[in-house]
């Protein structure tokens, strides 16, 4: 084994400890902040609470038959949102049919959801087996709100 | 109750396996490979049962952890590896400072298991893409296919994505007996944990304790492991089996026990099923026994070939399954690599800013720099050798997405995508800060020595 010199020993040392000393406040200020964002910010509950209410709100307005949603008035700050809500809809739902173009059409972006996205009729939801329309429209302001329509045959 | 259940039917089954291959090493890390063996196993197996048609239930669970972990029982077991690392007297760690690392490791495993055991899934990507396969597969075997693999309505779930993950989860369905949308993220947990006691473990027996739990406390406490490691995605799974791999590398480089070259297949097949980035980290795994063994066919072949044929299945059945994501393999082709060279400057300095941001990974990479400055001449260590290759080798794999990438703004996909990478090198870059851990004299009573046989290269 080898061990170091007197002037080398003192560097290693110092070094040493700067190390752990780095190593400790690292984990200290990490465990702080995850502390805060968690327990301070909201930000977590906040998320959790939100994302309950939705899946509440998805499985109420599917009611077992699954659902179509289109959106209106969306800009730009809600695209992405937009696809969000798609997703969790199908994960939320399944195995219920969540539609929200026609089936076969390729919706990996927001652009393509929204390119695709048009109001269907009642006829059409019934014979693609979906049970409701959720109509999403948001304000100029980004704020949301729906619309619940049963699928009827069109008169 | 029956997700308790389901994790011991894990833990048993690893033990079956680990007992026969892995026994003789620390307490811990034989632990951490049981924990991570468990769920990549009987991950593995509900595959193979999906694929000849059967949907994952508490009955085939029982069935296979049972078998898996019975088999522990038989009276063949490996020879054990030599016994070897500090002693108890040799190896005293300074209480408070041990004290310290705990409270990390503890707060780390806390917040980790409210993510994995009590909150919803809530991770974008996760329920989008993991968790939502989980059901699925929960649902519906692999064979015949369900119409879900080829609707690309769902597209933004990437299709083609490997299963081990979401099949690991649909388990937790099963045992449950219903879609669990809190508990599906539970046996992730054991990775995550599994994870920490393979580096202790690992790092203990040549550096001893303190490098050991201060490096485990570093790398399960740094922040975008705590925030990640119980969302219910991929990326910890793939940190962890990784991690699991180059312990069992190191270990066969070292002892050159058949069995060690075993495990290190078996949790680099988990590493291929599990991201599509683990087909690289893959392959990397296989150049590397060929390079430390390449007059010895037997070894590296057979370790190539092992790996080639458990994945061929899945290459087989996902290879038509509409493309949906970015097809980089597609994409690689020299024409394409050098018109877009430009790029390379912007990718490698974007991880680099995202290795050094300080929200995300604290001292985490620049420890890493410090303890290779400090301790710069262990690099003639065989270990310390490998792991820094195998780093590098991982961080190039990692550059030709971006500079081949098409339908992505590559600055944008940096910005999403670079931190997870990182994390999924951050076990080659944990065993290197604890392996070149700088001595600390008065910490450590046995004056920091380095224990047999890395001390050879000395």
């Amino acid at each position: 084994l080898v061990e170091a010199g007197s002037a080398s020993t003192f560097y290693r040392r110092f070094a040493g400890w700067a190390v752990a000393a780095a190593i400790a406040a690292s984990a200290g200020f990490s465990i702080a902040a995850d502390f805060i964002y968690r327990y301070r910010s909201g930000e977590i509950p906040h998320a959790v609470h939100q994302f309950r209410r939705l899946d509440e709100f998805f499985e109420s307005a599917a009611g077992g038959q699954g659902v179509f949603l289109h959106y209106s008035g969306v800009g730009e700050p809600e695209r992405t949102f937009t696809l969000v809500m798609y997703m969790r809809a199908i994960y939320r739902l399944y195995p219920q049919p969540v539609l929200t173009a026609e089936p076969g059409v390729l919706i990996a972006t927001p652009d393509e959801l929204l390119g695709a996205n048009s109001d269907r009729d009642g006829t059409w939801m019934m014979d693609h087996g979906v049970g409701h329309e959720i109509s999403l429209e948001f304000d100029p302001s980004g704020k949301l709100s729906y619309q619940l329509i049963p699928a009827e045959p069109a008169k | 109750m029956w997700c308790a259940i389901y994790l011991l039917c894990l833990l048993f089954a690893g033990w079956g396996i680990v007992v026969r291959l892995g026994w003789g090493r620390s307490r811990l890390e034989s632990l951490g490979l049981i924990a991570c063996m468990g769920p990549g196993i009987v991950g593995m197996g509900l595959i193979v049962l999906s694929m000849l048609g059967v949907t994952p239930s508490r009955a085939e669970i029982f069935i296979l952890s049972g078998i898996i972990g019975l088999s522990g029982f038989l009276p063949w077991r490996s020879a054990p590896p030599p016994m070897r690392g500090p002693s108890e007297d040799q190896d005293r760690t300074p209480k408070w400072w041990l004290g310290l690392c705990l409270l990390a490791i503890g707060y780390s495993a806390y917040v980790v298991a409210l993510d994995a055991f009590v909150y919803p899934t809530v991770e974008w990507d996760a329920f989008a893409i993991w968790q939502l396969k989980s059901k699925i597969l929960t649902d519906q075997p692999l064979v015949p296919r369900p119409q879900y693999f080829t609707d690309v309505s769902r597209g933004y779930s990437h299709l083609g994505y490997p299963i081990l993950v979401p099949m690991i989860s649909a388990g937790e369905h099963a045992m449950a007996g219903s879609l669990d949308d809190e508990k599906e993220k539970a046996p992730l947990y054991l990775l995550y944990l599994g994870m920490g006691a393979v580096v202790y473990g690992a790092i203990r027996r040549p550096r001893g304790g303190f490098a050991a739990i201060t490096t485990t406390a570093l790398v399960m406490a740094v922040p975008k492991m705590l925030v990640v490691a119980g969302n219910g995605t991929a990326d910890v799974p793939l940190t962890a089996f990784y991690a699991c791999s180059l312990v069992c590398l190191l270990n066969w480089q070292q002892d050159r026990r058949t069995a060690d070259l075993i495990l290190t297949a078996i949790f680099t097949i988990f590493i291929a099923w599990t991201k599509q980035e683990g087909l690289e980290v893959a392959l990397i795994n296989v150049a590397a026994v060929f390079a430390l063994a390449p007059r010895r066919p037997l070894a590296w072949a057979g370790f190539a070939a092992a790996v080639g044929l458990a994945y061929l299945p899945w290459y087989l059945y996902s290879h038509d399954l509409p493309r949906t994501d970015e097809n980089y393999f597609g994409h690689l082709q020299i024409s394409v690599l050098i018109g877009n060279l430009s790029r390379l400057p912007t990718v490698i300095l974007g991880f680099l800013g995202s290795a050094f941001d300080w929200d995300t990974w604290c001292v985490f990479w620049f420890a890493l720099g410090a303890a290779a400055l400090l301790e710069i001449r262990r690099i003639r260590e065989p270990a310390v050798a490998l792991l820094w290759i195998l780093l590098i080798a991982h961080f190039l794999a990692y550059l030709p997405p971006y500079i081949v990438v098409m339908n992505w703004n590559y600055r944008e996909l940096m910005a999403v995508t670079q931190d997870r990478l990182l994390l999924h090198i951050a076990p080659a870059a944990a065993l290197l800060i604890g392996l070149q851990f700088p001595r600390l004299k008065r910490l450590e009573p046995n004056g920091g020595r380095v224990y047999p046989p890395y001390a050879q290269a000395m």
